[in-house]
């Protein structure tokens, strides 16, 4: 095995120098302290500390994305560290402000459930037909109102298609950060029949929750509810529904992603991530593979954590669509006969870090300002604990 | 031609998206309303209740009946419910017991008895359609009860 | 209309695109009559299918009726054949490569040879006969529909069941504008099976006499 030489993923020449660098962070500097402090400086000491501690984070991440042309190897970091403080920040204000991690059935009537992008496919046919939201939730006046996770997700579609499940879901980063675990993978041979195991999942709930009327994932499947809020266990049905969520847990974000290194949940399970992958077709920004540069290493088959890379699309030099854009097979690729790409663009030219830029300018736009509240409030949280000795 | 124009509308798309990114922040209090004005959507009424149909002012404290909800994908349901709601919390006397009439023929079609200490609650049916009820449901300012009918 | 039924159609209809189109595509390539003349023949397929249905949903009931009067060995029995079917659907769903089943090849075979001839009710007869194969959800389709109050409520049971099916197969006139008709068979096995798992928690309950889902 050749050993990944990492200055290859960009010639040295063509790196920016340090001024350089900084010049082309310096919009996202601005737009980061815009979208981090919302406008005004918190009062709170700990509050301060934890922004300018997540403002440096953050920025240091794009410095780094920018200067050595990496895009995954430091994506990755804040998109996982994004996730977990989502996990810290969201059950910590819910034990504030509800006294537990439980909905009760009398916060559903009183419509206080935030509302979560994987529903959003569930709710378009109810919605078509009877012009009502099959969810407990409000529409408008909340950050987590179910219209403002549709303009949340309407802009971040347009801009990144399926790009979605690497630099916006708040979920994503955990199944990511378990297959990140260990340096190699203990099971490899995965028969991609299973692929398509989440367009069956979506086409399942979609129809279900149509006649039935209510949410059918986040009843029943969803993995996530074990690290976020689940229904009140007041009946066999809600604890067998409790299990059910823990055991996905267990076994789609946590174990199988650390055996496989691959993104199981994701790519094997997440109907929204089925549904994101046609935004893909709609999008501009895509993965190209150069056959002149491609030796066949297959060394992107074997890295992509979603299944996006076959024999079939290699040989095509595309990716399949449900590619989430994260960048590991172009930060992988040793020949550098991968790349981001505008579709329309010439393929030819010498212009693939102007498309990376291009795509990551947005990219990281939806990214940091996704994670900078939470990332913000879980530091706040956490040095609270430290001086206080109490979270809340 | 057609290739430039296709580079130009790829190049396009792709600042409209540096552009889209931080609009959808910043824009983003008036493009929801925006959505939920121009699409008119609510939330199904199973989860919400549905619309008020009649308050009852008992000086202190407000007696609101929602309308009967028998909602479905196509047409309606053959059972629903009907959801009365108690506000606020601090004005409730301890046991409220009040009969309501949903019909419109004015006759009373159930009458319900809470205990609004314990969550305990009782149904008295008038009316055959009046089937039973779920549970007593605690909200942040009163209580709520919803009573299955069929229609 | 039973939501249930529908449901259960609509879901496992998938799997109908998997078994019956590839019996009904060579047909309607092979008439080659464009989309419209197309739906005829569907038409026909479909009234075929519907009558056998209708059949099954009487034989059913009858069933239902005659053996199944005690409450508590109803719910045994019902709730067994619910374990049992949905136990194959599952297997069917995610266990079988596409096309490995013969009974779809069988009648494949059968029916390009009747073809030949191609006397108008012959999709008639086609649609009957496959609604008598004994595929998985036409199994639990038929528990279901035993598992009903009276014979009206089984006629619409398998009515609904019909309807949620049959949507699928408007779409095989279109077929061949679909290039990756594997992809859609997989999904629709897929989609079949999962609805197997809500089927098998049916019949758990039932035979843990629980209530049902809905
Ligand atoms: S596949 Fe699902 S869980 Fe994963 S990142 Fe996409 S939306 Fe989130
Ligand atoms: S094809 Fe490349 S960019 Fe796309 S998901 Fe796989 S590794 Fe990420």
């Amino acid at each position: 095995m050749v050993k990944k030489d990492r200055a290859g993923i960009m010639p040295a020449t063509q790196q920016p120098g340090i001024g350089k660098t900084l010049l082309l962070c310096l919009p996202m500097i601005l737009i980061t302290a815009i979208m981090l402090s919302q406008g005004q400086l918190p009062s709170d000491p700990s509050r301060v500390t934890a922004f300018l501690a997540a403002f440096i984070f953050i920025n240091a991440i794009f410095f780094l994305m920018i200067r050595t042309g990496e895009t995954d190897r430091w994506r990755a970091i804040l998109f996982v560290t994004y996730a977990v403080c989502f996990v810290i920040s969201f059950i910590t204000h819910l034990i504030e402000s509800r006294g537990s991690m439980a909905i009760s059935q009398a916060n559903m009537i009183e419509g206080l459930t935030p509302f979560c992008h994987i529903v959003i496919p569930m709710t378009l046919v109810p919605a078509a037909l009877t012009k009502t939201i099959i969810f407990p939730g409000t529409i408008v006046g909340t950050k987590t109102a179910i219209a403002s996770m549709f303009v949340l997700w309407i802009g971040s579609s347009l801009a990144l298609g399926r790009g979605f499940c690497s630099w916006f879901c708040f979920f994503g980063g955990l199944d990511e950060g378990f297959s990140r675990l260990f340096k190699k993978a203990r099971i490899k041979k995965i028969d991609l029949r299973w692929t398509y195991l989440p367009y069956a999942v979506l086409l399942l709930i979609v129809l279900v929750s149509a006649v039935s009327l209510a949410p059918f994932y986040c009843q029943w499947l969803c993995p996530f509810k074990t690290v976020t809020e689940y229904p009140e266990i007041t009946s066999v049905k809600t604890a067998l529904q409790a299990v059910i969520f823990i055991s996905l847990f267990i076994a789609l974000v946590m174990v199988l992603p650390a055996l496989t290194k691959r993104r199981m949940q994701c790519g094997l399970f997440c109907p929204m991530g089925a549904f994101q992958s046609f935004t893909n077709k709609i999008n501009v920004f895509e993965i190209r593979i150069d056959p002149g540069k491609c030796i066949q290493c297959k060394q992107c088959i074997a890295t992509c954590p979603t299944f996006s890379m076959t024999e079939d699309t290699l040989a095509e030099g595309k990716t399949g669509m449900t590619c989430v854009k994260c960048g590991k097979c172009i930060d992988a690729c040793r020949q550098n006969a991968i790349s981001y790409h505008i579709k329309g663009t010439p393929l030819t030219g010498g212009k693939e870090e102007i498309y990376r830029r291009l795509f990551i300018y947005p990219a990281f736009i939806f990214l940091a300002t996704m994670s900078g509240g939470y990332v913000q409030d879980a530091i706040a949280k956490t040095i609270k604990l430290f001086t206080t000795g109490n979270i809340f | 031609m057609m290739k430039k124009l296709k580079s130009f509308l790829g190049y396009t798309w792709a600042a409209a998206a540096i552009i889209i990114a931080p609009a959808t922040f910043l824009g983003h209090t008036y493009f929801s309303h925006a959505i939920a004005t121009a699409t008119g959507v609510t939330v199904h009424p199973r989860f919400s209740g549905g619309g008020v149909i009649k308050t009852i002012d008992h000086g202190g404290y407000i007696t609101s009946m929602h309308r009967p909800v028998f909602d479905a994908l196509f047409g309606r349901t053959h059972e629903g419910f009907i959801q009365i709601k108690w506000e606020p919390a601090a004005a409730l006397p301890q046991v409220i017991t009040e009969g309501f009439d949903y019909d419109g023929d004015s006759r009373d079609d159930f009458m319900v008895t809470l205990n609004t200490a314990t969550g305990e609650t009782a149904l008295t049916k008038r009316h055959p359609a009046v089937l039973d009820h779920e549970k007593s449901y605690r909200l942040r300012n009163g209580w709520a009860v919803r009573v299955m009918l069929k229609r | 209309m039973k939501p249930d039924g529908f449901i259960l159609g609509l879901s496992t209809g998938t799997a109908c695109i998997a078994t019956c189109a590839p019996i009904l595509i060579p047909y309607l390539l092979g008439e080659g009559k464009g989309i419209l003349g197309n739906y005829g023949t569907l038409g026909r397929f479909l009234l075929g299918r519907l009558f056998g249905y209708l059949l099954f949903a009487v034989l059913a009931w009858t069933v239902g009726s005659a053996i199944l009067q005690e409450p508590v060995r109803r719910s045994l029995i019902i709730g067994m054949a619910y374990i049992l079917f949905s136990g194959l659907l599952i297997v069917y769903g995610f266990f079988k490569k596409a096309g490995a089943s013969c009974k779809g090849d069988c009648d494949q075979v059968r029916f390009r040879r009747l073809s030949a001839i191609r006397p108008s009710w012959l999709p008639v007869a086609a649609g009957f006969a496959t609604a008598l194969s004994f595929c998985p959800p036409f199994l639990l389709a038929f528990t279901g529909a035993a598992d009903q109050a009276g014979l009206a409520m089984s006629l619409l049971f398998f009515f609904s069941f019909f309807l949620g099916t049959s949507l699928w197969l408007i779409l095989v006139p279109f077929i061949g504008a679909f290039r990756r008709f594997a992809v859609l068979q997989t999904v629709g096995k897929m989609a079949a099976g999962s609805m197997g798992i809500y089927y098998l928690y049916t019949g758990s309950l039932l035979l843990t006499g629980g209530l049902k889902l809905w």
